[in-house]
């Protein structure tokens, strides 16, 4: 009885899988890691991950929501460091970050274009860029890091932009947690919500109805950009150095994130907090691996693994809560 | 639904394995190596086999080995971290990138936990270095550096032709190792006028054989391969015997120089293919750190200065040792299978 009037809530909230997920993940390995795992220098790391890691999933999910898909993020999310990491040391950090941020956004920008110009699907123009500008990054550093000295490393900007802890809390997180408030509201109180999903949804019926498809799905690349350098400025800020291998492979991390928290990949729904929970659970995962001191040939197996049981145990949970 | 309820439980159950593999942990001290060398890097297998050895002799000791098979400063730091946040009784961890690495150590360095660095150390002044308690490893500068003096011997000998132009084949881009490497190389190099060229194979075997072949046909005049890693020697030699440039170790074509003291590098060397390898004496990289830790420990040990552990020329005439020495750390099996020539 209790369960039935649980159905409607589950069909309504995408994310409610993943975040009974992460309820029961966060239980068994507070239970079976003998505090390794749950102490607060490990979850403080893993939330400082999960932040830098939820910028790009919040960003990559803009452009599923639009029907496309953006995989160029990890080689954004470099740059974006990159350009932060070499500006910061010149000029003021914030305005350092500016730069960045800008960076990301004119990527964003290229990929929108080509794609809604050019008709080409986003895979393949996505893919395209993460190789240039993963060539780019590696072609900048010649094999050598961005960095600021640690002694060097002051100042409140600097602090607030990554390089700090509020609280035991990375400065990161409460950009993640401002972006999600923002984000939240422009998808739920301005127009531009609306069209993204109707975008995503049946981007001929969108356009029937006099919603700028180009224009909707170009604005979602900008922001993904954008996100994605947002997270690479407070990473760099934490680590105070960047080499040309930053944001290697985190592009799929942030697609299975979005996918696990409910986002589909066809288009026309999103989650931003089931797409957050997904970026969670993929840094709980590891981190609970790496503290168990799993050796490196069974990690990728036992990640896959239970991100896969995951993923089962959320669309089982969703068909049930779809039968009458 | 009965698949991922399976699926689900598995994964309990290997969370519950994993549980009662760190209740079984109670030894009096756990030290932590915080690798970037992966399963993927044949060099793992010294790193994994000393710890074994050194559990063997320090049987209250627990050694966990901690790496990455996709390998990033970004990634080996978020394994630090979490490595940290276990509080082990020591670590031991290559300085990869001083600036990025500087943080958490010191932070361990605060918490009391002893740091040990292995394989690359803090390559700063020793004022301005992250206080671990000593490094032992090889230098990688050195490395390139002995096996260019190596080869310009062989030159004055008469048994191989003299250096037209040098290429250094890197496969990972952002490793400053790599680089230190291909330095030393080029230094070694400068006095003869030959023209060094660094150049990016990846580690991706088609990707990199293409790459050399290009590089080779462009830069005719390249006649010394030098790849840093050994695993890659194979296809730099196989590319330039395909291409007729004659790469076997005698007084014409090209010759073809590698590092490591890993089974694939050695039979290379033994088997003509190779004018020389190196080591670094990684088992010693793995085992010494480890006891540096319980010294530290037990007597209050702190060594005065950081330890060399190589680079020692592997040739033609110490192979067949060396050989040995590996088939007995891997077994003649593993050393087999890690023979890819």
């Amino acid at each position: 009885m209790a369960l039935a009037a649980i159905k409607p809530i589950v069909r309504r909230h995408a994310e409610i899988g993943i975040v009974l997920i992460a309820v029961l993940l966060v239980v068994v390995f507070a239970l079976s890691s003998e505090g390794r795992w749950a102490n607060a220098y490990n979850i403080g790391t893993i939330l400082q991950v999960t932040a830098t890691l939820g910028l790009m999933t919040l960003g990559v999910a803009l452009v599923i929501a639009s029907g496309e898909i953006d995989i160029s993020v990890g080689s954004t999310f470099g740059i974006g460091a990159l350009v932060y990491l070499w500006l910061a040391l010149r000029v003021d950090p914030a305005l350092a970050a500016l730069a960045a941020l800008t960076a990301g956004g004119l990527i964003g920008a290229v990929n929108g274009w080509l794609v809604t110009r050019t008709g080409t699907p986003s895979l393949i123009v996505t893919l395209g860029t993460l190789m240039i500008f993963r060539g780019i990054a590696i072609a900048l550093t010649s094999g050598f890091a961005f960095s600021i000295p640690y002694k060097d490393r002051t100042g409140i900007s600097y602090r607030l932009l990554g390089g700090g802890e509020i609280l035991g809390l990375n400065t990161s997180v409460i950009w993640l947690v401002l972006m999600l408030v923002v984000l939240g509201a422009m998808l739920r109180l301005m127009p531009w919500g609306n069209r993204l999903l109707a975008v995503g949804g049946s981007s001929d019926s969108a356009l029937s109805r006099g919603v700028r498809v180009d224009r909707v799905k170009f604005s979602a690349f900008v922001f993904c950009g954008t996100l994605a350098a947002l997270g690479g400025v407070l990473e760099a800020g934490k680590l105070g150095s960047a080499d040309g291998s930053m944001g290697r492979l985190m592009e799929l991390q942030a697609i299975a994130a979005c996918v696990l928290g409910g986002c589909l990949l066809a288009g026309g729904r999103i989650s931003l907090i089931g797409a957050l929970t997904g970026a969670f659970v993929l840094s709980s995962i590891q981190s609970y691996l790496v503290v168990m001191s799993v050796r490196p040939q069974w990690f990728m197996v036992l990640l896959g693994l239970i991100v896969v049981a995951a993923a089962l145990g959320d669309r089982s949970l969703r068909q049930w809560a779809l039968r009458r | 639904m009965r698949i991922s309820a399976r699926l689900v439980t598995a994964a309990l159950l290997a969370s519950t394995v994993l549980a009662g593999a760190a209740g079984a942990q109670d030894k009096k001290y756990r030290f932590v190596m915080v690798s970037h060398i992966g399963s993927n890097d044949a060099n793992m297998g010294w790193l994994t086999e000393s710890l074994k050895t050194f559990e063997e002799k320090y049987p209250d000791v627990t050694t966990e080995y901690i790496s990455t098979n996709n390998y990033s400063v970004q990634e080996h730091v978020r394994l630090l971290e979490q490595a940290i946040s276990t509080n082990p009784d020591g670590i031991a961890v290559p300085i990869v990138d001083s600036d990025a690495f500087e943080g958490p150590l010191r932070k361990a360095i605060e918490m009391g936990i002893p740091v040990v660095a292995f394989n690359i150390p803090d390559g700063r002044p020793e004022a301005e270095r992250i206080p671990y308690l000593t490094y032992v490893g090889g230098d990688e500068y050195l490395t390139g550096k002995r096996l260019g003096e190596y080869a310009l011997a062989q030159v004055e000998a008469g048994k191989i032709p003299a250096p037209t132009g040098v290429v250094c084949a890197v496969h990972d881009a952002a490793h400053q190792g790599l680089k230190a490497r291909c330095a030393g190389m080029r230094d070694a190099m400068e006095a003869t006028g030959a023209k060094f060229q660094e150049l990016f194979i990846g580690a991706e075997p088609a990707t990199a054989r293409n790459t050399l072949q290009s590089f080779l046909s462009a830069n005719t005049d390249t006649n010394y391969i030098f790849t840093v890693a050994g695993w890659s020697s194979p296809w730099a030699w196989g590319v330039a015997n395909e291409m007729g440039l004659k790469p076997d170790v005698d007084n014409e074509g090209v010759t073809v120089m590698t590092v490591d003291e890993a089974p694939v590098s050695i039979e290379g060397v033994r088997a003509g293919h190779i004018l020389a390898t190196n080591s670094q004496g990684f088992w010693l990289q793995g085992y010494a750190p480890m006891e540096w830790l319980y010294w530290y420990h037990e007597l209050g040990y702190r060594p005065n200065s950081d330890i060399l552990t190589g680079p020692i020329v592997i040739n033609a005439e110490n192979a067949d040792q060396w050989a040995k020495l590996v088939r007995g750390v891997f077994g003649d099996t593993e050393y087999d299978n890690q023979n890819t020539w």
